[in-house]
């Protein structure tokens, strides 16, 4: 070794000191590892998580709603949104033109985002239907992503509006049976995990924790489109022409307590909710109380036959239609009657006669009986809101109390309740339970759970019922329901006209006018009311409610299953039903048809294939139902074919044209009035 | 026979190698290189790890050359090799340098940077080791410990100007290592030891008006001194010293620079300033602690895999092994990284020279010092210094270097003084 190196004595303890020194460093450093992974790891584990972890929920769908006969009401709309990966568009020109056509906004706006989009993702289209659109699913471009969102659709707008309800945003039900039945629509969302990074960015995660969304189950509704649709333009029409606030029509079948249509009016498009108001959401049918009048005579009739008070043709006096009460209060007739039959008093809805038979029972027969036709009580509906009305009890009864009773004053129900009571008159006097769900539907469409007619009580006599009917079929054809009488079927029916309380006192302006009936009298398939708030132009329910329910009546008498004369005969009388016929230009066939079918058209392909190009009759022009619409396809030799799109709307325009292989540059928005070609693009102008 | 040649050669290169220090070098750079493959995985390009694979490779050439070169080629080239450390030292200050992060540290070279302070930690290691194998060295002497320390401070120095205040302390931890090694003054030891210490304690009570935990270490500290039964007057000058020093802390906070002081203040409370100096403390801490025991499994770090932590590859390389193999990869790096450590030390004691024992010594104290910083700083145990683990980060010129010194210590295993029994 060489010299100059000092030859090296090692020093035991001093080896042993560093080691000791050396290993205090790592020991410490191992226990705050123990103590920060083993001891807190929880605690970091739940903080890292919370941090990086973001449940992105999956979306169930909500069930869908059809009408009794399996007919679409409210579906799920598969919409889907679009959204770019700036980094990525390969095509953002065409991107944004397709779903300016699409979307309604226009190319600019789409491009503008794309380019003033931060990071990776920028939303451009949210929730566009590309079932009417289908180029937009061609499109084959990196950076656009789609995501798929269901969205409530109403097949038929506003048909049923209220009833259906609505929901919000969320897809939670508001209103309507999209609220009372909720749970069963809703199904259970989803989720997948996804993770967050660094820069807050989200990513899918590593074999990703992912819980499929349980889609909600359908309800078959007891409704019948036909039925309910035809019910709500003639309430609308009717409480147009009487000038009345707002309507309601509420149809029954008596035998089992399924509804068959419930109509109010004012109404609303569930398409449009930030236009409606609350005035037409709420189903009046079931929130609304009124006094109702004389409609209520049938339930006085009812008891006085049961309680064998008298008969239908017993003698009566209508004192010509003046009766001073014990409290000094007249009672005055519309219609004034003297000597006449029970049967000609209903018949003439004579106040003084009802009046004066009610003495005949005692209080609480009285009220049992009003009571049993379930006046005071919620029906039970399967309808959110439902109010019990007001009925008085026996003891509370004044010395007058029952008299005004008699002729539907001083109690108070829902249009529901007093449409109950008459089918239950028609059924035989059994009451059922009403109800709007007929059967809850697997997530594959079948029928899961069939909901039974349910009997809630015996009111009357299967004898006392036929003799009413009997009487009632008389207020339509000799009595104040002429209005409703059509030749070859039997109504029964009883109109109403009650005088409002305006201020607590009983005015001369504001009346509730209503009709309620059922037929074919001698085999009751359709128990209906029809109610007007507040009617100018006449006061009087046989003339501005009575004309309604007719007009419903005939036109839906095909539901019925009469026999063939009789309905001949009927349609004869009635006017004919028209529709509006939509333009299906640009779309295809099948979408064509079934847009068609909705208003009881087809479609017919006269020539060509693939996209509408041409129909006949024209849209706009008014049309029979059940008539065919005539519609023109491409030219089979498509191609070199350039499609006149002139007067189209711009989206199908747009369609029209890409489907025949052209490309297409749009000035403007709206419809098309002129196209020019240069090569293979068309310019197409908008306005 | 040939099965015995084939023993005696066996036995022969056992004699030569350190095979724990080969085996601890090997995990350790393997750890690293899985840690930084799974921090860089998914960027787009492995590049960051295809270039710490090169490093690893160019390092484990370079330490297989030193392994075969003579002792004396080492102690030759020392002097020279401490001029070059310190003009590259001057020369970062130049415009030649690269400022990052505030810090001039860097010299770029082609395609390729390097941290001149990292190789002067070593250069510097080896002047010193130089010096004190003089003939007649005696740390004792005033002019002997004065020519150590000046060689330790002209670097410390130069690397306080770019400026890298956690680079320097590492300066100042070999100069520990070395002083307590060649036979230092125990109780001026104990002092510096301690200081850190104190001046975290009154730190915390500047920072939080609450002089405590001050007064509980200062007690406990001078209690410690007279255990050296020293004479009485210096034990309670030495003590009054460490106390004014303690009191000097607030002032010395107060002219920090802003971001240093938050970096303090971030060391005792991280959530203070969570988007900010806090940012990397919590995230280094919420990665470390939701590995767990056993870790979330390779590329299955949450923290890692998510890049919550910028440049992750660097300085918080310790969160990956930490993250994905929990407690027990955590452990395996600390051992491993401590198994180096004590074979160094036992280097030290064996080596034939005191140039050699004295380079093991200050390699183990760098080692030590580096990985106690690097993953206190990982754990919230220290302040976010700039301290690289070693072995383990990303960065040519420290990979390089520690692997070098490695063939180094190989080197003086190899040549070591053998004790009396069965060895030829």
């Amino acid at each position: 070794m060489n010299i100059d190196v000092q030859s090296y004595e090692p020093i035991r303890w001093k080896s042993g000191l560093l080691t000791l020194v050396f290993s205090f460093a790592f020991t410490i450093v191992i226990g705050r590892l123990f103590w920060v992974q083993v001891v807190e790891g929880a605690k970091y584990r739940d903080l890292a998580k919370k941090q990086y972890e973001s449940r992105v929920p999956l979306r169930a769908e909500r069930g869908r709603l059809v009408d009794r006969q399996m007919r679409d009401l409210a579906t799920m709309m598969k919409t889907t949104s679009f959204a770019a990966d700036p980094t990525m568009i390969e095509h953002p020109e065409m991107c944004a033109q397709l779903l300016s056509a699409a979307a309604e906004e226009s190319a600019q706006v789409y491009l503008d985002r794309l380019r003033n989009a931060q990071g990776r993702f920028v939303w451009l289209a949210r929730g566009v239907n590309t079932v009417m659109f289908p180029v937009l699913d061609t499109i084959r471009d990196r950076g656009l992503i789609r995501v798929k969102e269901p969205k409530r659709s109403f097949t038929h707008g506003p048909l049923a509006a209220q009833l259906i309800g609505t929901t919000d945003v969320d897809n939670n039900g508001l209103t309507g049976l999209e609220l009372h039945y909720d749970g069963i629509l809703r199904g259970q969302s989803g989720f997948v995990v996804m993770q967050r990074d660094g820069r807050g960015r989200l990513r899918p995660g590593v074999d990703p924790e992912r819980e499929a969304p349980r889609n909600g189950q359908g309800l078959q509704l007891t409704i019948d489109l036909e039925l309910q649709r035809v019910a709500e333009q003639e309430l609308a029409r009717g409480v147009r022409d009487a000038g009345a606030v707002s309507g309601t029509v509420i149809a029954i079948e008596p035998a089992t307590g399924e509804i068959l249509a419930m109509a109010s009016f004012p109404s609303f498009n569930p398409n449009r909710l930030n236009t409606a108001t609350d005035d037409a959401i709420r189903i009046r049918s079931v929130t609304d109380q009124y006094e109702p009048g004389s409609t209520m005579k049938a339930i006085t009739a009812a008891a006085l036959l049961e309680e064998r008070k008298l008969a239908a043709d017993d003698k009566v006096n209508g004192l010509n239609g003046v009766l001073k009460m014990a409290g000094g209060a007249v009672i005055t007739d519309d219609h004034p009657v003297g000597q006449t039959t029970f049967r000609g008093a209903l018949e003439q809805s004579s106040n003084v006669v009802f009046a004066t038979l009610a003495e005949q029972l005692h209080d609480r027969v009285f009220y049992k009986y009003v009571r049993d036709f379930g006046f005071g009580i919620a029906s039970g509906i399967d309808l959110p809101g439902e109010v019990r009305g007001r009925l008085k009890r026996p003891n509370e009864f004044g010395p007058s109390t029952k008299q005004f009773m008699s002729f539907g004053y001083g109690i108070s129900a829902t249009a529901l309740q007093v449409l109950d009571a008459y089918a239950a008159i028609a059924n035989g006097g059994i009451l059922m339970q009403p109800h709007v769900v007929k059967g809850i539907l697997t997530t594959d469409g079948d029928v899961d759970v069939a909901i039974a007619p349910q009997q809630i009580r015996r009111v009357v006599s299967v004898e006392t019922a036929r003799i009413l009917t009997d009487m009632l079929v008389g207020v339509v054809e000799r009595g104040t329901g002429q209005e409703a009488r059509i030749s070859g079927v039997r109504i029964a029916g009883k109109t109403g006209t009650a005088q409002q309380l305006t201020l607590g006192q009983y005015g001369k302006q504001n009346y509730t006018a209503s009709f309620v009936g059922f037929y074919p009298a001698d085999k009751p398939r359709v128990a209906m009311i029809v109610m007007l708030d507040r009617p100018i132009t006449s006061i009087y329910g046989g003339t501005t409610a009575a004309p309604i329910f007719r007009r419903i009546v005939q036109k839906t008498m095909t539901m019925l299953q009469l026999d063939a004369v009789t309905q001949q005969r009927i349609a004869a009388s009635s006017e004919v039903d028209t529709v509006i016929v939509p333009d299906v230009r640009g779309l295809g066939l099948s979408t064509a048809d079934s847009v068609l079918r909705r208003l009881g058209l087809r479609a017919e392909m006269t020539a060509g294939a693939g996209l509408i190009l041409r129909q006949n009759p024209a849209n706009g022009s008014r049309i029979e139902r059940g008539t065919s619409v005539n519609v023109q396809g491409q030219p089979q030799q498509g191609a070199s074919q350039r499609p006149d799109v002139i007067g189209f709307p711009l989206r199908r325009a747009i369609t029209v044209l890409y489907a025949a292989g052209f490309n297409v540059r749009i000035v403007g928005t709206g419809k098309v009035f002129k196209q020019e070609w240069t090569g293979e693009t068309c310019i197409v102008s908008a306005r | 026979m040939l099965d015995e040649d084939d023993v005696a050669l066996q036995r022969r290169v056992n004699d030569l190698l350190d095979w724990g220090l080969l085996l601890a070098v090997a995990g350790v750079l393997a750890m690293g290189l899985i840690s930084i493959y799974s921090a860089a995985h998914g960027m787009g390009s492995d590049s960051i790890f295809k270039r710490q694979l090169f490093f690893a490779a160019i390092g484990i050439a370079a330490a297989g050359v030193f392994f075969f070169l003579p002792e004396h080629w080492f102690r030759d080239l020392s002097y020279p090799l401490y001029g070059i450390g310190i003009l590259i030292l001057i020369a970062v200050l130049t415009p030649l340098g690269h400022v990052v992060n505030g810090q001039q540290c860097w010299i770029q070279i082609g395609s390729f940077s390097f941290q001149p302070s990292e190789l002067a930690k070593l250069t510097t290691l080896m002047a010193v080791a130089r010096y004190t194998g003089r003939k007649g060295f005696d740390i004792r002497t005033l002019r002997d410990l004065f020519v150590v320390v000046a060689l330790f401070v002209l670097p410390i120095a130069l690397v306080m100007m770019q400026p890298d205040t956690g680079s320097a302390t590492v300066f100042l931890a070999m100069l520990l290592g070395v002083y307590l090694w060649t036979g230092g003054d125990l109780f001026f030891l104990y002092f510096v030891a301690v200081a850190p210490f104190v001046a975290a304690s009154a730190l915390y009570g500047v920072l939080f008006d609450n002089m405590i935990w001050f007064a509980i270490v200062t007690a406990l500290v001078s209690l410690g001194a007279f255990l050296f039964r020293r004479n009485l007057i210096l034990t309670i000058v030495a003590c009054i010293v460490l106390v004014g020093a303690g009191l000097a802390v607030k002032p010395a906070f107060e002219s920090l620079e802003t971001y240093k002081q938050s970096r303090l203040i971030t060391l005792f409370e991280p959530e203070r300033n969570p988007r900010g100096t806090g940012y990397h403390v919590i995230q280094s801490i919420l990665a470390v602690g939701s590995g767990g025991i056993t870790g979330k499994g390779f590329l299955k770090g949450t923290q890692t895999q998510l890049r919550y932590i910028p440049e992750q590859w660097t300085d918080f390389i310790f969160c990956v092994p930490t993250e994905e193999f929990g407690f027990v990869g955590g452990t395996i790096v600390i051992a491993l990284l401590a198994s180096v450590v004590f074979r160094a030390l036992n280097i030290a004691s064996l080596a034939r020279s005191s140039f050699a024992s004295i380079i093991a010594i200050g390699f183990a104290s760098l080692l030590t010092y580096h990985t106690m910083v690097n993953i206190g700083m990982a754990v919230g145990l220290f302040p976010v210094m700039g301290i690289p683990l070693p072995f383990l980060s990303a960065g040519g010129t420290a990979l390089i270097a520690n692997i070098a010194v490695v063939g180094i210590l190989l080197n003086f295993y190899k040549t070591r003084r053998r004790r009396a029994s069965g060895v030829p």
